[in-house]
């Protein structure tokens, strides 16, 4: 029964995502059109990026929901800057300053002061929030003739640019997180501080430099967000909020790893980006997407965790 | 040590000193009421303090009412927004679409808050998920059932009440006299019954419920069905309030649910009806306080944001202070 | 020339209101095991913290190899090549054997990446050194029974090096089969020269594989000798020392009123078989390890049976929950009382009224402040809590006033079997004594009373009857009257060595 358990809780997951794709595929043979499945790489690629920072925080033993706060803040940054004709990479470094700033500081509450990183965050993100409406007065920031888009949204050999930086920072950070000193360094601190430090691997120091490259990683997506929409939006945020989380939570149950992990996200950001087309291509009601990702959501949580039954308290 | 009588009973029952926290809170309180009643010409009308402060105060308390008991238990619940949204959602459709009285609104309403609820408590109590993930799977959930709810109508995402609704929603006494069936409610059952008592303990020290008998998966699962039903009440507040229910009405007040509790847990030393309601009546306060002196409306959430990140901040220092001690 | 690799001269140790360490003598020589054996709170573990480099000792010397450490710190200690194996692995369960092994070493390739293969054959290597070859190196670690864990632990521990190998209870969880296999492992260390102290209290290891054994008493060194010099019984004598008080309380009680039978009890005991009688209190006995708790937990349903019956109030159950285990009148005051016990941010009166909530309410669910006031001014009278109110939190009291206040937590219920585990843990003599009056008063007033204690010489004073509990099942009942605190500490550590167990 043990060894069911485990099967089902490793498998499921990514049995889903090959169900979906088959029946999607199966109801709109469009679905399959080679475009179609670009678009759904394009689709994909920012949520998977902001979801890769989250993962990382996750690999270090913490969660970070301040990226919904910062990424429209970052954007609105840079997009501003261009605006003002400050150039597109001094924009661009002001507005990741801004982004690694934060994480700094959250950095040092959470491994110092010893605040629990799930309240921490989310105060940051409503604080951010408040930052973004000062600095915008809660409107779009649009930047349209001083950014060369196509350095981003055009196509190389017929694959859209961005879906190559997509494919490339994952590979960059597979090896790093699975590969490398760093990377098993940064779980073992994740998944057991004291265990690791009796291996002399100090805890404040990787979970710092987690937060620290998570919040790097969310504020490139904060650029490929702005790039794309040529501005910044005001819904980003809270739009983002739930999906990041989910493809990082739901990427922990693909490959049967159980644990956050890059590949996982890539294949949850396709999934979610998957069911998006889809539905769309089948013009289906708009609440069917929330409610889908909704279940989706709770079903690959409740199969990560079969068997296990403790109650989780949230200390604050 | 071991003297017979050390302690002549009348001495055992003196009380822990006054807490230092207290008197700083409601210190606090009055000066800022002093200073805003002072400056901010029309602060102290009836009718600014009624309709910009009292009733903006108890719509956000009842639903951070439903936050307390529930983190009273040791959970926490982020799909309080979209609960409130949904149920809100579901008696105005129940309106426009079945033609429902308003009792049967309230009734819907109330079920609907009540299920989500026992969804949440569920998924945490009797399969071991976090809470953090377990609501936040359910924003997804209840938003997408709002849309759902909405389109079973012709008008889309939004839709306006009928006229004896509204006409109530205008009255703020509705509003005041339902939070304070809720809160006294509430805070009875919190502090002056033995499922309070239970709730409390579980949320104190899991181990040490379980150890005294304490069935601690179910007054886990009952914080969240409370909580559900809080927002429900919401949602019907809200509804009634603008005459309409339109998708991700609600979401406001998520940052609230959040804040408040842990203000009131920050000024009264624990998680408390009461506390919650004050801190509401004292953030609402300042936010009526700052406006009628002409501060940018967009400043409200960076007030609030900064005072979440400042009491927590302070709460984890206090905490090194006593380690170190 | 030193023939010593480790010397510990005059060593004292002090905490609050006790000496821990007064003046200990500790010498290993080189390529030799040493065990370490004592009663609870001898000092062994103080004494292995101070040469871990966790406390400072107040006086006294250490030298490794000869060098005298002026100052040191774990991370020195390391350094010199003294290792520690404790009951904790402290291995990452989700990650490979492969990477436990060399995590904070890894292997680099040329590209800067880890390389995977060079690390499985240096783990390979580092398992064959020991001798074990049938662990897969790509296997997570929680796939693993805990022999094979500890075995990584040993092969981390080795992969550094050391001249000294410090392992703490490495059998306490594991079975005959692996038991042996780790004391062949350690005579291969031997070989190679690696010293090795063995903390244990299981006499039948002890003389199987130690060269020389040190016994500490009450913070000192009683003797060091060779283990083939030493009885079986002398040993025993040597760790229990003095003549204990006679027994005050102990009766031969008549087993009329059976209150609980546990039957064949499985679980993470061992086939357990205990009668619980009422008038009596029955004591039992062992050493930290045996599994006690861990039977205890399993009478009051926290922890789950996989075999065995409790039989209570004529009733036959399987399983059981707390909550069934209250209501068929059990009451246990746990090992860990702060944390298990115990709200130690709530006031004294809310911890007393806790488990008998209900008896104090008005109209069935409001709770009625003055009825609990009522009760909880009694039972701190009745109980001699020493407290200027009873709204003091918890956490402000002494030990022992903590303790009465469990106590108390389970005298406002109609509970007729009270466990208590390890009760007198941290509690200062008069306390001691109290808790002891009051487990008669219980006994005398019917109630069935099990005290577990894994100090000997208190279970011999204090009880009417005492099984003895070795390695998860009872090994033998005993009357206090007709034994000797020699004989219950042979039994608490296995019986003699000779008798195979």
């Amino acid at each position: 029964m043990k060894t069911a358990k485990n099967a089902v809780r490793k498998n499921a997951v990514f049995g889903i995502l090959i169900i979906l794709f088959l029946t999607f595929a199966f109801l709109k043979p469009s679905f399959l059109k080679v475009d179609n499945l670009l678009n759904l790489l394009v689709q994909s690629t920012i949520l998977g990026i902001v979801g890769f920072g989250l993962a990382i925080i996750m690999m270090a033993g913490e969660i970070d929901l301040s990226y919904a706060g910062a990424i429209p803040l970052e954007g609105a940054i840079f997009a501003n800057l261009l605006q003002k004709d400050m150039g597109v990479w001094p924009s661009l470094g002001v507005s990741f300053l801004a982004g690694i700033t934060i994480s700094l500081v959250i950095s040092q509450l959470v491994t110092r002061l010893k605040l629990v990183s799930y309240v921490t965050t989310t105060s940051m993100y409503f604080l951010l929030q408040g930052i973004w409406y000062a600095y915008t007065g809660g409107e779009n920031v649009y930047f349209k003739e001083k950014f060369n888009r196509d350095l981003i949204f055009g196509s190389l050999a017929g694959i859209p640019k961005i879906v190559i930086f997509f494919l490339l920072l994952f590979v960059i950070l597979y090896f790093l997180t699975e590969h490398t000193s760093f990377g098993i360094r940064l779980r073992a601190v994740g998944e057991d501080p004291e265990a690791a430090k009796t291996m002399g691997v100090n805890s404040i120091t990787y979970k710092t430099a987690g937060f620290i490259l998570g919040g790097f990683i969310f504020a490139i997506g904060a650029f490929f967000s702005t790039a794309k929409m040529s501005g910044a939006l005001a819904t980003s945020g809270a739009n983002m909020l739930m999906p990041v989380m989910t493809v990082a939570f739901v990427g922990q149950t693909f490959l049967g790893m159980g644990r956050p992990n890059i590949p996982g996200v890539f294949l949850a950001a396709l999934m979610m980006a998957m069911i998006d087309n889809a539905f769309v291509l089948m013009n289906s009601p708009f609440w069917a997407v929330p409610i889908a990702n909704g279940i989706i959501l709770i079903l690959a949580i409740f199969l990560a965790n079969v068997g296990k039954r403790d109650i989780i308290q949230i200390k604050l | 040590m071991n003297g017979p009588l050390a302690t002549p009973n009348k001495a055992l029952t003196r009380g822990r000193k006054n807490n230092f926290g207290t008197l700083a809170g409601f210190a606090v309180f009055a000066l800022v009421f002093m200073y805003f009643g002072i400056n901010a010409p029309g602060f102290l009308t009836q009718v600014n303090i009624v309709r910009n402060l009292i009733l903006p105060a108890t719509i956000s308390a009842v639903i951070s009412i439903g936050m307390t008991i529930v983190m009273s238990g040791g959970g926490i619940d982020l799909s309080v927004a979209s609960i409130a949204g949904l149920a809100g959602m579901v008696a105005a459709v129940g309106s426009a679409k079945l033609d429902m009285s308003i009792a049967l609104m309230i009734l819907v309403a109330l079920i609907t808050g009540a299920l989500i609820g026992a969804l949440n408590g569920f998924l945490v109590a009797y399969c071991g998920i976090s809470p953090f993930v377990v609501t936040l799977s359910v924003i997804y959930l209840a938003r997408g059932l709002q849309y759902l709810v909405a389109l079973s109508t012709v008008s889309g995402t939004y839709l306006m009440l009928p006229r004896d609704a509204v006409a109530l929603g205008g009255k703020p006494a509705f509003f005041i006299s339902a939070a304070v069936i809720v809160a006294v409610f509430l805070y009875v059952f919190l502090d002056h019954t033995i499922y309070g008592r239970f709730i409390r303990t579980v949320g104190s020290n899991m181990h040490a419920a379980r150890y005294s008998g304490i069935p601690i998966r179910f007054y886990t699962w009952i914080t969240y069905v409370i909580c559900g039903l809080c927002c429900a009440v919401t949602g019907i507040m809200l509804t009634f309030n603008e005459g309409m229910a339109q998708v991700g009405s609600g979401d406001s007040y998520q940052i609230d649910a959040f804040l408040l509790p842990i203000l009131g847990n920050a000024i009264f030393s624990r998680f408390s009806v009461q506390g919650t309601i004050f801190s509401s009546l004292f953030l609402y306060m300042i936010i009526n306080g700052l406006f009628i002196l002409g501060t940018p409306p967009e400043y409200l959430r960076i007030i609030k944001g900064a005072l979440l990140i400042t009491i927590i901040l302070v709460s984890g220092l206090q905490k090194i202070i006593s380690k170190n001690k | 020339m030193a023939d010593f690799i480790l010397e510990m001269h005059d060593i004292k140790k002090h905490f609050p209101g006790v000496q821990a360490l007064k003046g200990v003598d500790f010498n290993v020589h080189q390529g030799e095991i040493h065990a370490l054996v004592g009663q609870n709170g001898a000092g062994k573990s103080t004494l292995l913290k101070i040469l871990a480099g966790i406390y400072i000792p107040e006086q006294g010397s250490i030298k490794v190899n000869g060098t005298e450490l002026t100052k040191w710190n774990p991370q020195k200690i390391i350094d010199m090549g003294i290792s520690f194996i404790y009951q904790e692995l402290n291995l990452i369960q989700s990650m490979t054997v492969t990477q436990n092994l060399f995590i904070g070493s890894e292997s680099r390739n040329a590209l800067g990446l880890t390389d995977w293969k060079k690390m499985r054959a240096r783990a390979k290597d580092a398992l064959a050194r020991i001798g074990v070859m049938d662990i897969d190196v790509n296997v997570p670690i929680r796939d693993l029974t805990v022999a094979k864990q500890q075995l990584v632990a040993i092969a981390r521990a080795l992969a550094q090096n050391p001249k000294l190998l410090v392992l703490d209870e490495p059998t306490s969880r594991l079975g005959f089969e692996d038991s042996e296999k780790l004391f062949e492992i350690l005579k291969r260390m031997q070989r190679e020269n690696i010293s090795i102290i063995y903390v244990s209290h299981r006499l039948s290891e002890i003389y199987r594989i130690a060269d020389r054994v040190t016994v500490l008493r009450d913070g000192k060194c009683i003797i060091t000798d060779q283990t083939k010099a030493i009885s079986a019984h002398e040993l025993v004598k040597y760790m229990v020392g003095k003549d204990i008080q006679k027994n005050k309380f102990a009766q031969v009680k008549d087993h009329r009123n059976l209150l609980l039978q546990s039957t064949h009890l499985q679980g993470r005991a061992n086939n357990v078989d205990l009668s619980i009688y009422g008038g009596e209190v029955l004591g039992l006995v062992g050493t930290v390890g045996a599994g006690k708790t861990e039977f205890v937990r399993m009478l009051f349903g926290i922890e789950s049976l996989s075999g065995g019956t409790i039989e209570i109030n004529e009733k036959k159950l399987k399983k059981i929950t707390p909550t069934e285990a209250i209501a068929n009148g059990m009451a246990l005051c746990p090992e860990d009382r702060k944390y298990h016990g115990l709200l130690l941010d709530n006031s004294i009166q809310s911890n007393i009224t806790l488990a008998g909530l209900r008896n104090f309410t008005t109209s069935r669910f409001f709770t009625s402040v003055q009825k609990e006031r009522d009760i909880v001014i009694k039972l701190v009278h009745r109980l001699h809590i020493a407290t200027p109110s009873i709204e003091k939190h918890t956490r402000e009291l002494s030990g022992g006033n903590q303790q009465k206040v469990v106590l108390a937590k389970w005298l406002c219920t109609t509970s007729k079997i009270f466990i208590f585990d390890e009760p007198t843990v941290g509690v200062d003599v008069q306390g001691k004594t109290e808790i002891y009056n009051l487990m008669h008063e219980l006994a005398d007033n019917g109630a069935g009373v099990l005290f577990v204690t894994s100090d000997v010489e208190e279970g011999l004073q204090v009880c009417d009857r005492i099984a003895v509990m070795y390695k998860g099942s009872i090994l033998t009942e005993l009357d206090p009257l007709k034994t000797s605190i020699e004989e219950v500490s042979m039994f608490a550590m296995g019986g003699h060595p000779d008798e195979n167990r």
